[in-house]
């Protein structure tokens, strides 16, 4: 049944439940989230990728965007493709720190092909039209609605055999997702986070109630049964260099002037330093926050 | 009756305004005629100079001098600028007693200028804008000026011309009828008493070593008091950044002298120096409320006063609450701070008033205060977030070479053991911008680092073939414009000259590179 029908844009094309060109293994799930059509731009065949899904609140903390870049480097070095729903926060950076790392990602709209929500991520919808996948359940023109949030959330819940919740504050959507792809019977993950933190509280609170902690980029990697690919490359790192490695390495989240307290070294040196080690891919920063790239 | 020679006599006596910044000669005329005794000033004389009548008049009969019973007549030329400025008692009170024969005529007159306001008492009280005044009766040939005693000390910023300072108006007939008959030996001047620029912080004694942590911060600190970077600091509530700019002052490095005269010249002729001042000797720091208006900013009014960014010159202009500042206020300071000057037009007349400072910018992450800290939620929406750093982005972010985030310091986290790790003081980090000064001055740059432009920053710099392949590998890695490139360069410079090193290395390259804005900050 051919129902590739044009719309008003010359490359968004729409796909039925019935449709063969929609892997098998989604049938199921789509069913179950009653889903009857999706409309996409792009790569229809990222559909039979092994996809995960990696979620979490608008309001994030350079932590929460550190595990995210994490996530997202280490899926895509292993083949997987990273689904997302495009919010600003911890989704956006799931989508681009794919694309960063050449690798592939699907966003799930709550908009019509033709609309962008929040207007900040046209430029990132463009890149993932062009070189990933969009979806979504609403014709061309419409703007986002309310109902339209949670209702995306089940499809990126029905398309991954996994979860990652990042980083959720109590009213984070990205809650409601986990909830729902725990229902599908996939695997929730959650990330814990500081007990004082109010980023983490959903997250955390995940965890009670049974996600399965993300401690390390393994984890994932395991439970879907994909055997690590990235071997852990000898990093080659300076005299001076090792010490300012390690001690991050124990307190990652530190600042500068945390290192130089502990080091006792001067605030220069250990500055440049810094730089070095970010130069050569070994650590990151976000807002004044140093993290191991892993 | 035939004519009375002395009514026909018309007394001249140079004096000076101040418009704007600079001085302007003005020559006072005053002759007596026959008529309802009374006094009439002309010559687009303000209210205070009109009120001078009274002033001069009990002066003069307080002085022990006749007031002449005739019409005065005192006339301010040139007569199509505006007078204003109370120190005109003096200069008009003399002409006065000139004309009415009580000092003699003569040609020395014209090499003579005084200033200065009459008290009811006779006494000479002191004025504002002496130095501007006294610069251009310099200029006019003016080879003796009579100040009032308090003013003695600014009036002798001015080389070449000999000032006395008169305390009142009997002493001042007295010098002026010594210098008209040639009897200048009775003037000796007693030097300008050389004071040290010692600038011990005058603010109670506040020092860096009160602040425990925020090394990085102190550390962009003594590069933009070394180097000129204007900085920009952004941390939420409570990380220090007021107690940190409190103490600013305390490590800037002294003005040199030309830098000094020009300072104390801006805030004479403001009227902003205290009675008996001499030389503005520390650098000035302004720090205006967010509510200033754009006039208060860059300088405004009728006859221009100078503003926030004029009486920074030279100094340090610190905008706390960065954001909450009004938009076009901060729009205004765009030129300025790329020019170092800004220019008022009145009635087809141009005001250049100099305005070369240093900016540091102090500003919450986001209205809430919150965003970044681990502990608070941020409850600011994105839109607002957007709204408030617009005024981060653009023109005035371009200009701004260090970009430091920072945290609020748990005091419970720093440990202080052994005499070698206490927080860094305010005379180790003074001592830190004096060495990086007088490096900089040795190696031949007569200018901040933070001024230097484009491509001459290159050539000091000095790299070797490993720096030039560090900032290849950066410029790819950090995604860096040639506008980063060359403040990396210029911070680099100041880094180096800290650690006193003729050429700019690695390690100088790579800090520098840390105190970049990342794009989404």
């Amino acid at each position: 049944m051919d129902v590739n029908r044009t719309l008003s844009d010359s490359e968004c094309h729409m796909i039925t439940r019935e449709d063969e060109d929609l892997p098998e293994r989604l049938k199921g799930p789509l069913r179950e989230a009653k889903v009857k059509k999706l409309y996409y731009r792009g790569d229809l065949s990222l559909l039979r990728t092994p996809m995960v899904t990696v979620v979490g609140s608008r309001r994030y903390t350079s932590y929460g965007r550190a595990v995210t870049e994490m996530i997202g480097r280490t899926l895509v070095s292993n083949g997987i493709t990273v689904v997302s729903g495009l919010a600003t926060g911890i989704d956006s950076f799931a989508h681009c720190s794919a694309l960063q790392h050449q690798g592939k990602t699907i966003a799930v709209l709550a908009t019509g092909l033709g609309q962008c929500y929040p207007k900040s991520n046209k430029g990132l919808m463009e890149r993932i039209g062009s070189d990933g996948l969009l979806l979504t359940e609403y014709e061309y023109d419409q703007e986002a609605r309310k109902y339209a949030f949670p209702a995306r959330n089940r499809i990126l819940a029905a398309l991954s055999d996994a979860v990652i919740v990042v980083e959720a504050t109590i009213q984070s959507g990205s809650l409601i997702t986990a909830g729902m792809a725990a229902e599908m019977g996939k695997t929730v993950f959650a990330v814990p986070g500081n007990i004082t933190s109010s980023y983490s509280v959903g997250t955390n609170l995940l965890i009670k109630d049974g996600a399965v902690p993300l401690f390390s980029m393994n984890d994932i990697l395991m439970t879907l049964g994909i055997s690590s690919k990235d071997e852990e490359a000898s990093l080659q790192l300076g005299e001076d260099e090792k010490p300012v490695y390690s001690l991050i390495q124990m307190n990652e989240g530190c600042t500068a002037d945390q290192l130089v307290h502990e080091l006792r070294k001067p605030i220069g040196t250990v500055q440049a330093i810094l730089t070095i080690l970010e130069m050569k891919g070994y650590i990151m920063t976000f807002a004044g926050k140093i993290y191991l790239a892993k | 009756m035939g004519k009375n020679p002395e009514e026909e006599r018309v007394a001249v006596i140079e004096t000076a305004i101040v418009d704007g910044m600079e001085g302007i000669p003005v020559r006072a005329e005053v002759t007596l005629r026959h008529g309802l005794p009374g006094c009439t000033i002309i010559g687009m004389a303000g209210t205070e100079v009109q009120e001078s009548k009274e002033r001069i008049r009990t002066a003069v009969l307080r002085g022990g001098f006749r007031y002449p019973r005739m019409h005065v007549v005192m006339s301010l030329l040139p007569a199509s600028v505006r007078k204003k400025g109370s120190h005109l008692d003096l200069p008009m009170a003399a002409a006065l007693l000139s004309a009415d024969g009580q000092i003699e005529a003569s040609e020395r007159w014209k090499e003579i200028a005084l200033f200065g306001e009459l008290s009811l008492k006779g006494t000479v009280i002191a004025v504002s804008g002496i130095l501007p005044m006294v610069e251009a009766s310099v200029k006019e040939g003016i080879k003796y000026v009579l100040v009032p005693t308090a003013n003695v000390r600014e009036a002798r910023l001015v080389p070449g011309v000999t000032v006395i300072g008169v305390k009142d108006l009997k002493e001042c007939v007295r010098i002026l009828r010594k210098i008209i008959a040639g009897r200048e030996e009775a003037f000796v001047c007693e030097p300008l008493s050389e004071e040290g620029a010692s600038f011990q912080s005058e603010r109670g004694g506040l020092d860096f070593a009160d602040i425990a942590g925020q090394e990085t911060a102190k550390r962009c600190l003594v590069l933009t008091a070394a180097g000129g970077h204007n900085l920009l600091m952004i941390g939420g509530p409570g990380c220090g950044k007021s107690m940190l700019a409190e103490r600013i002052p305390g490590i800037l490095p002294p003005m040199t002298e030309e830098e000094a005269v020009e300072t104390t010249l801006i805030y004479s002729a403001a009227g902003l120096l205290s009675e008996g001042q001499d030389i503005l000797h520390q650098r000035p720091f302004r720090a205006p409320h967010h509510s200033v208006t754009r006039a208060g900013m860059i300088g405004g009014g009728l006859i221009p006063k100078p503003g926030e960014i004029t009486l920074a010159h030279h100094g340090i202009l610190f905008l706390d609450e960065f954001c909450e500042f009004e938009r076009s206020t901060v729009e205004a300071l765009r030129q300025p701070i790329e020019e170092g000057f800004i220019a008022h037009v009145r009635q087809g007349k141009v005001y250049r008033y100099p305005s070369a400072f240093t900016l540091i910018a102090a500003t919450n992450p986001c209205p809430c205060g919150y965003l970044g800290d681990p502990e608070h939620l941020c409850t600011c929406s994105p839109a607002m977030i957007r709204n408030y750093r617009k005024k981060l982005s653009g023109a005035l972010s371009e200009r701004i070479d260090l970009h430091l985030m920072m945290e609020t310091v748990r005091y419970e986290d720093l440990k202080y053991e052994g005499s070698e790790a206490k927080p860094l003081s305010s005379e180790q980090m003074r001592m830190q911008v004096l060495q990086a000064k007088a490096f900089s001055k040795a190696d031949g740059r007569g200018e901040n680092c933070g001024n230097i432009e484009g491509y001459e920053i290159r050539d000091w710099c000095r790299l070797g073939p490993q720096e030039e392949m560090l900032l290849a590998a950066a410029y790819e890695r950090f995604h860096l414009t040639p506008r980063l490139y060359y403040r990396t360069l210029r911070v680099a410079r100041t880094i180096a000259d800290v650690e006193q090193s003729e050429c700019v290395r690695t390690e100088h390259l790579a800090e520098a590179f840390r105190y970049l804005p990342k794009e989404d900050e």
